[in-house]
């Protein structure tokens, strides 16, 4: 999932499309657990997006203990963000395979 | 209009995403709070409704505890009919509470689910900490 915004800023993950004299449209890629780590700030949930791999969490060989029947084998790591001044210490988004 | 391929491959990554609460447990002893919650509903179709929830778990205790949270179950019956069930999924030495699995297009974050997972892991931390395993 790659969420797109149209913003003024740049930087090095920004790219730039021009159409002749029309104004060029940028295009900024937000990865899919950072973007969700912003709609929690927006509500006034202090976390932050931790880097894509960096937590032993993301590295179990599986996310689920597979006691509940239809329990996916198949899943991706999305990417986990990190919770402060919560009983929940993560949250991580998983896509399915 | 993005193109769709008319062909598309039987395999690879689906447009389904899950979001996970984790909270650590520093326990190998997590089995007894396997739980999972269902919605009683009344009705069916435009007219479905919740009327309450139903807690079960590998531990009668854990999902009596959760079973008796009024608050909980109000906010579980905000969610329900679109989440369809929640699961309290323990491994080792962390807890995983999660949802169904939603489409990308339908996927946004959910601030009630945040909460209920919060409530959820206030009700696990309490019996952890009564048990000696967390400080």
């Amino acid at each position: 999932m790659e969420h797109t915004h149209h913003t003024s800023h740049a930087d090095s993950h920004e790219k730039e499309q021009g159409h002749g004299d029309a104004e060029p449209t940028i295009i900024k890629r937000v990865v899919a657990h950072e973007k969700l780590a912003q709609e929690m700030k927006k509500s006034g949930i202090d976390c932050e997006a931790l880097p894509y791999g960096s937590h032993q969490i993301e590295r179990e060989e599986t996310y689920y203990s597979h006691v509940f029947a239809m329990s996916p084998r198949l899943v991706t790591n999305k990417g986990l963000i990190k919770v402060a001044g919560k009983n929940i210490e993560f949250v991580q988004l998983l896509q399915r395979n | 209009m993005p193109k769709q391929d008319p062909v598309p491959l039987p395999y690879g990554s689906l447009q389904y995403y899950q979001v996970h609460y984790v909270l650590k447990s520093g326990s190998k002893e997590n089995g007894s709070f396997l739980a999972k919650c269902e919605p009683v509903t009344k009705g069916h179709f435009g007219g479905k409704r919740v009327v309450g929830v139903k807690w079960t778990g590998a531990d009668d205790k854990f999902a009596g505890v959760l079973q008796a949270d009024d608050k909980l179950t109000e906010m579980l019956k905000e969610v329900m009919l679109r989440e369809c069930e929640i699961r309290i999924d323990p491994l080792d030495e962390h807890i995983r509470i999660y949802g169904k699995w939603v489409h990308e297009d339908a996927f946004a974050f959910n601030q009630t689910m945040l909460e209920i997972a919060d409530r959820i892991a206030g009700h696990i931390k309490i019996r952890l900490r009564a048990l000696g395993d967390l400080p």
